[in-house]
């Protein structure tokens, strides 16, 4: 499939604010399934940008607006290929072993953290997905995999504003509702539950005919270690397999590894954030194909300097004083 | 004034045997012995003005009874001959140069893990591991350039490695300070000893950090950046910058801007390529790390990764400071070096490990028990003297989170004369030589003794009541 994304972030503050950081996690990945032919990055107010990959191998775009400004416009398009990928779980090879031995470098999506917390109900939960059978008979990796999906289908709705950015999986838990960031962690925490490698997907979903849930968004699935295929990606808030219109642009542990855009700023002002992605099937591949620009958005910004209240002075400095003293050693 | 000492069956560092001070003690031993009990407390008081008139002083936190106090001085020098240092020097160049190997190899290769010498899940739940440092290269490979490792003896005399400071480790302005005092307050008692010069440290300190930028520019910009006055070394770090002739910096003072970091100064901005940082890891860049710290450069990681600044120490280090990674620092030095070590470590349970965990539970009254990533003496538990109420919250806080906690059999620390009221009384020592690891590593020739000034205390921190005295590396006497 030759899809054409573009991924528009409005950033609107309620006051000026200046020295503004940030860093994007918004070029697809380049890999087996999934070819980057073209990204582009236009950014304003206008500044220069800095690429390069973190530890997990996705692709940040660093820059920083010093001047005074009070809106910040990002527009990420890319142009993709992907490719269809085996989809048939159930028939995969693997065996799942509880106390299978992993290589040191699954570490890090076997142990829980950040918003993927352990807890008695979350492994019970786990527990009741393991498909009943002959005991004495292996039970399918796949088999697992599937079960784990369809129990987050029948047991857990899609309700947007129930949670937020910062919520664990103990809130989908208690109340059973959630987006896809949620359904992600409780899929993650489950299977890591269960001793399965588990990580965090982030990226695009083309919407085909089925009418995926979450497809006028960004989107996060899962990806899940099979020995004999590597990862592979499944969909806990669609409950199906990641296919050829699943667009990858970042993994990690969790969430705060892979946020889209992520940024600190001086000023009190509040930051708002609109995001707006479009994508469409592209029939061939366009000729004038620039394989990474960047590029500035004519958008404002001023020289000068922001100036505090005298209560927005003093609190700053008490919270210096208490950070001052925190430092060790 | 030595009438009353008493060895109290431990190591002594001035006498042998009741009276018969050793070898190198002797003239200190007789011209201290001479002194009257008032000639001495003049001296004391003169020492004691010169540091408040200095304004040498250092903040204890969690106090009410005003925060700035000055860091009690012991007259009484600690004496370390030659022939005992060079074992100490070479034992710390071994150990500094396999700690900044493994630091090397955790963000590249991991040989190490890969190896099984040391538990990958160990490094992985460790709290300071820095996943952002994974595949960054550093200046020279060197990631510790300032080291402050502490040095007990136990009661046979062997010097024993207790922890290896590789973040920010201060004290190293005492150092200095108590040299001067002394030199002024005993003039004559210092000059009965060849006593090896510590004075070259700042101009040691500067060499190395203008080697971090050598590959960039000739003439580097250099910052001391500081957590603020209110941090409890900042006297410190404005003495070092002081010494330098660099500019001390608080992070708001520095801008991140087209891949470079900048100093605010009256003349516009001025690119800084060398950051001596005083703060930790989680203050140092909120994108990075927390993002609600205030003191750090927002940015500045981005930089740092490009090579468009060198900071000091690297981030990341703390992955060798964790007390539970600690004990496989010898595994480390034989693997990486080939070598046997030098200095030993003091035996320690881990409590991630189930038989250590049992053992440390069923004798928490003979045991230190410490938080992994603690310092400064906050947040241990002295077995030996603990309440049974505290021996129970520590066992709840190991059950319900082991990877944080260690213990430690109770090291009966060596003695040390130190003047009580108007005499001698033995008092536990410790001893932090200062390594700096430019191209090669370069030990101070003397260091920070740190001196418990209660009566059989074994806690020397300067943050839990701690003194410390002057430390003389001398050349034999035969």
């Amino acid at each position: 499939m030759l899809l054409s994304i573009t991924h528009t972030t409005d950033l609107l503050y309620s006051d000026y604010i200046n020295e503004s950081v940030m860093e994007l996690r918004m070029a697809p990945l380049q890999e087996q399934y999934q070819h980057r032919l073209s990204f582009g990055l236009d950014i304003g107010p206008a500044t220069s940008v800095k690429s390069y990959f973190d530890w997990l191998g996705n692709t940040i775009h660093a820059f920083s607006i010093n001047a005074l400004h009070n809106q910040i416009q990002i527009i990420a398009t890319s142009i993709v290929q992907t490719d269809q990928r085996s989809t048939r779980l159930e028939h995969f090879p693997d065996i799942w072993i509880r106390d299978a031995n992993f290589d040191y470098s699954f570490c890090d999506f076997l142990l829980f953290g950040g918003k993927i917390v352990d807890s008695p109900q979350l492994r019970e939960l786990a527990e009741s997905a393991i498909p009943k059978g002959n005991p004495r008979s292996p039970v399918k990796l796949g088999a697992v995999v599937t079960s784990l999906l369809r129990l987050i289908d029948e047991k857990f709705v899609y309700q947007k504003n129930v949670t937020d950015t910062s919520s664990s999986i103990t809130d989908i838990l208690a109340h059973g509702r959630g987006v896809c960031q949620d359904f992600t962690h409780l899929m993650i925490g489950m299977a890591r539950a269960l001793n399965i490698p588990a990580r965090y997907v982030s990226g695009y979903l083309h919407p085909d005919r089925q009418r995926l849930r979450g497809y006028t968004q960004t989107h996060a699935w899962v990806e899940i270690y099979f020995p004999s295929m590597g990862w592979v990606g499944v969909d806990p808030t669609n409950n199906c397999i990641a296919g050829e219109n699943f667009v990858k642009v970042a993994i990690g542990r969790n969430y705060q590894d892979v946020p889209p855009n992520k940024g600190v700023y001086k000023g009190k002002g509040e930051e708002a954030m609109e995001v707006a992605v479009h994508s469409e099937e592209l029939l061939s591949i366009p000729l004038e194909l620039a394989a990474e620009r960047t590029g500035a958005l004519n958008l404002p910004c001023y020289a000068g300097t922001r100036l505090d209240t005298k209560e927005q002075q003093a609190e700053q400095e008490q919270q210096e004083q208490q950070e001052q003293q925190q430092q060790q050693q | 004034m030595f009438n009353q000492y008493q060895l109290n069956g431990i190591f002594d560092e001035m006498f042998e045997a009741q009276d018969v001070p050793r070898p190198h003690y002797e003239s200190v031993f007789g011209q201290l012995a001479e002194l009257s009990s008032s000639a001495f407390q003049r001296r004391r008081r003169m020492a004691d003005l010169s540091f408040r008139n200095q304004g040498i002083t250092f903040t204890v936190y969690n106090d009410d009874n005003g925060v700035e106090r000055i860091f009690p001085f012991d007259l009484v020098p600690r004496i370390v001959p030659a022939s005992e240092w060079t074992m100490i020097e070479r034992g710390l160049e071994q150990r500094i140069t396999a700690l900044n190997m493994f630091c090397h190899d955790v963000y590249h290769d991991q040989r190490i893990l890969r190896e099984g010498i040391v538990p990958p899940e160990l490094i992985y739940s460790a709290q300071m591991f820095r996943r952002e440092m994974i595949h960054v290269n550093v200046p020279n490979n060197i990631y510790i350039h300032v080291c402050g490792t502490d040095l007990i003896r136990d009661k046979d005399g062997n010097y024993l490695v207790l922890e290896d400071n590789g973040r920010t480790p201060s004290g190293v302005s005492y150092v200095l300070e108590n040299r001067a005092i002394m030199k002024r307050v005993f003039p004559a008692l210092f000059a009965s000893y060849r006593v090896r010069s510590i004075e070259d440290y700042p101009y040691n300190l500067l060499q190395c950090l203008k080697e971090l930028a050598q590959y960039r520019v000739d003439d580097p910009t250099i910052v001391v950046l500081t957590p603020g006055i209110f941090n409890s070394a900042y006297y410190e770090h404005s003495f070092l910058a002081r010494q330098m002739g660099v500019e001390l910096v608080e992070g708001k003072d520095l801008i991140v801007d087209n891949n470079f970091v900048y100093m605010r100064t009256t003349a516009g901005l001025r690119r800084v390529d060398v950051i001596y940082r005083r703060l930790d890891d989680d203050f140092l860049d909120p994108l990075c790390f927390r993002g609600d710290s205030i003191l750090g450069v927002p940015g500045l990681m981005t930089v740092y990764r490009c090579g468009n600044v060198a900071l000091a120490n690297a981030v990341g280090t703390g992955v060798c400071d964790d007390k539970a990674v600690y004990p496989y620092v010898p595994a480390m030095i034989k693997f990486y070096l080939s070598q046997d070590p030098i200095l030993k470590n003091v035996h320690t349970y881990n409590c991630q490990d189930t038989s250590d965990c049992n053992y440390v539970l069923e004798n928490l009254n003979k045991l230190v028990v410490k938080s992994t990533n603690g310092s400064g003496g906050y947040g241990m538990l002295m077995g030996h003297i603990s309440t049974k109420e505290e021996q129970d919250e520590f066992a709840a806080k190991i059950k319900s989170d082991p990877r944080n906690f260690i213990a430690q059999p109770i090291v009966e620390l060596s003695q040390h004369p130190s003047l009580v009221a108007d005499h001698f009384e033995g008092r536990r020592i410790d001893l932090r030589p200062y390594i700096l690891y430019g191209k090669k590593p370069i030990v101070m020739q003397g260091g920070l003794t740190r001196v418990a000034l209660e009566e059989g205390s074994l806690v020397v921190n300067s943050s839990q009541g701690g003194g410390s005295k002057d430390t003389w590396v001398v050349e034999d006497v035969r």
